[in-house]
């Protein structure tokens, strides 16, 4: 474990209290207005310091936030915090799993604090226009991706304990996570296309079946399977949510297991 | 007829071809690889199904984004199948000073209806060079090669995402590359002969810089390159420049003789003169021309469905206006 090797984990640190103090103020006030403004300012505040901690990184090493694992959660856990701070702001209806989220967000902030800080000189193939288009349609779709599930998992907790009635009440936030789960797929796509695009000047071919590609097109695919079950079938709503949840699982694996285990080209070839 | 395009049309079918094509990949990578003929059979029931969507369902006519995205997809997965007909992937390694040739390319993946123009494909490799940051982390190749056109002869300077193209073949550099030694062997009454010997690939096996041949007479022997520095601490570039160390030739009963450029030494039935050490450099060569149709139709794609998504939210259905509409009937 080594906390505390860089000044930039003090961003960390200030974001990994304003998620705890968001999911207390949440859990403690739920449903009221004076809350939405506290969880509002504190998730622009962990905003704010995340990109302020990115920021002296890149200056300090001359290079964007690609390569470690400690820089893809960094840079993931801005991205995810300025999408779901938009998303909070605009769908009010996902404010009901902000506490979910946290708890999500509060994993994350402390697995950055652990990793390595050490950094890793960027190959030469990652110097390159598309990869940008590829890691932002990549960081949408997580946070879509990311807020949809734990909307899911709130509302699958609400139906195993709340009545019938309860269920059915919780069950008008369905439609929100299918939209995020379409958007998701949007960006999703996109990314393949960019990374596509990427991985063909990088390393003469856009498809190479590598643990990395070959695991992203299996969330791509699992996404069109649930969507089309979706439209498919009169799915209970809690199978619907699980399988939400389930997309982001194996998402949540393809970016944060699968790149740190393989020996991938996109991991860097010496 | 009609019959047969509506079963196969079924969103059902869809799901299991669906479900089908994630259990061939993950089999294919995580227990054992599969013949390739799995996924193309997913591939083409995947596509018959789309196309049969598309010729009977309603619901495309009413959404023409979402027939667009459908359309697009069928279009990506005809160009695919063309790309392995037509297309071609290959791979090369050339030392400097080396001309190309086709019959030194290794063939990887060729289609039955690949146009073949590679042995047209005419250049001289020229210099090589990498850099290095400490701990050996590869920065920038540059790879120079020289080609005839119309104007006579010309210099292309390429390496890493910048591709050298000629007669529709993309060249680009791998991080394989190394030392090449280019060797005269001069027979007793046999014909003069040059070529090179690659060493393993460095500096990634600089720790075994080495490789076995036969002599024209008929000898094996073993080449070995005196070890090259490597600064492993310091900012470096790699280059032939960089050598100034000795070539040993170790015989069959053990003798080691040392070889500096431009000197010969005798053996059993000839000379063997070092000529000179330089780099080699892998490449994959690669011949892809639908390879734009394939980008246009995934972002048409991409861009229909997002557009699809923004006009109807409302497709997925409202469990509550559900429950709503239920009780009013």
């Amino acid at each position: 474990m080594q906390i505390m090797q860089q000044p930039e984990q003090l961003s960390i640190i200030l974001a990994l209290f304003c998620f705890l103090v968001i999911g207390f103020t949440a859990l403690s006030y739920p449903a009221r207005k004076f809350s939405a403004i506290i969880i509002m300012g504190l998730l622009m505040l962990a905003t704010t310091a995340l990109a302020v901690g990115l920021a002296l990184r890149w200056g300090r090493l001359g290079q964007g936030p690609f390569m470690t694992l400690y820089e893809v959660l960094h840079s993931n856990l801005f991205s995810l915090a300025l999408v779901y701070g938009l998303l909070f702001w605009r769908v009010e209806k996902i404010r009901v799993a902000v506490p979910v989220g946290m708890v999500f967000f509060v994993i994350l902030t402390t697995w950055a604090l652990v990793s390595s800080t050490e950094a890793v000189v960027l190959p030469p193939t990652f110097d390159h226009p598309w990869l940008w288009a590829h890691v932002i349609s990549g960081k949408l779709f997580l946070a879509f991706c990311m807020t949809a599930a734990t909307l899911a998992l709130l509302l699958l907790w609400r139906c195993e304990f709340r009545s019938f009635e309860g269920s059915v009440k919780v069950a008008s936030h369905d439609p929100v996570v299918w939209r995020l789960l379409a958007a998701a797929f949007v960006c999703h796509s996109f990314m393949l296309i960019a990374g596509a695009v990427w991985a063909h000047d990088a390393w003469g071919s856009y498809w190479n079946w590598d643990p990395l590609e070959t695991w992203s097109l299996l969330t791509w695919l699992s996404l069109v399977a649930v969507l089309h079950i979706r439209v498919t079938f009169e799915l209970p709503v809690w199978l619907g949510w699980s399988l939400a949840v389930g997309v982001f699982v194996l998402a949540f694996l393809t970016f944060f297991g699968v790149p740190f285990v393989s020996h991938a080209p996109h991991k860097g070839v010496m | 007829m009609k019959k047969l395009l509506i079963g196969l049309s079924s969103l059902r079918l869809t799901l299991l071809v669906i479900l089908a094509l994630i259990v061939v990949i993950v089999y294919d990578l995580e227990i054992t690889p599969l013949h390739e003929s799995w996924l193309a059979a997913c591939f083409v029931l995947l596509a018959l199904n789309l196309a049969a969507a598309i010729a009977v369902r309603t619901q495309f006519r009413r959404q023409p984004a979402l027939l667009v995205f459908h359309l697009c997809l069928l279009a990506v997965v005809g160009l695919a199948a063309v790309q392995t007909l037509t297309g071609f992937d290959g791979r090369i390694e050339l030392a400097e000073n080396q001309a190309f040739s086709r019959q030194a390319t290794e063939v990887m993946q060729q289609g039955p209806w690949h146009a073949n123009d590679l042995g047209q494909v005419n250049f001289v490799q020229g210099p090589v060079e990498v850099d290095y940051s400490p701990k050996l982390r590869r920065g920038r190749t540059r790879s120079k090669v020289f080609h005839r056109n119309v104007q006579g002869s010309e210099s292309t300077v390429f390496g890493d995402t910048q591709a050298y193209h000629d007669h529709g073949y993309r060249f680009i550099t791998t991080p394989n590359k190394g030392y090449a030694l280019t060797l005269t062997w001069l027979g007793q009454g046999t014909p003069t002969a040059t070529g090179n010997i690659h060493m393993p690939s460095f500096p990634v096996r600089e720790w075994d810089q080495q490789n076995h041949w036969q002599l024209p007479s008929g000898e094996r022997v073993v080449l070995e390159l005196e070890k090259p520095s490597v600064p492993v601490m310091t900012d470096w570039t790699l280059s032939s420049n960089d050598f100034d160390g000795r070539v040993f030739i170790v015989r069959q009963d053990g003798t080691r003789l040392a070889l500096n450029t431009g000197n010969a030494i005798t053996l059993d039935g000839g000379k063997l003169r070092l000529d000179e050490v330089g780099l080699w450099i892998g490449y994959r060569i690669e011949s892809n021309a639908v390879l734009p149709w394939l980008f246009i139709s995934g972002l048409l794609a991409t861009l229909a469905l997002g557009w699809h998504f923004w006009q109807n939210p409302p497709a997925f259905k409202d469990p509550e206006n559900q429950n709503a509409n239920n009780a009013t009937a």
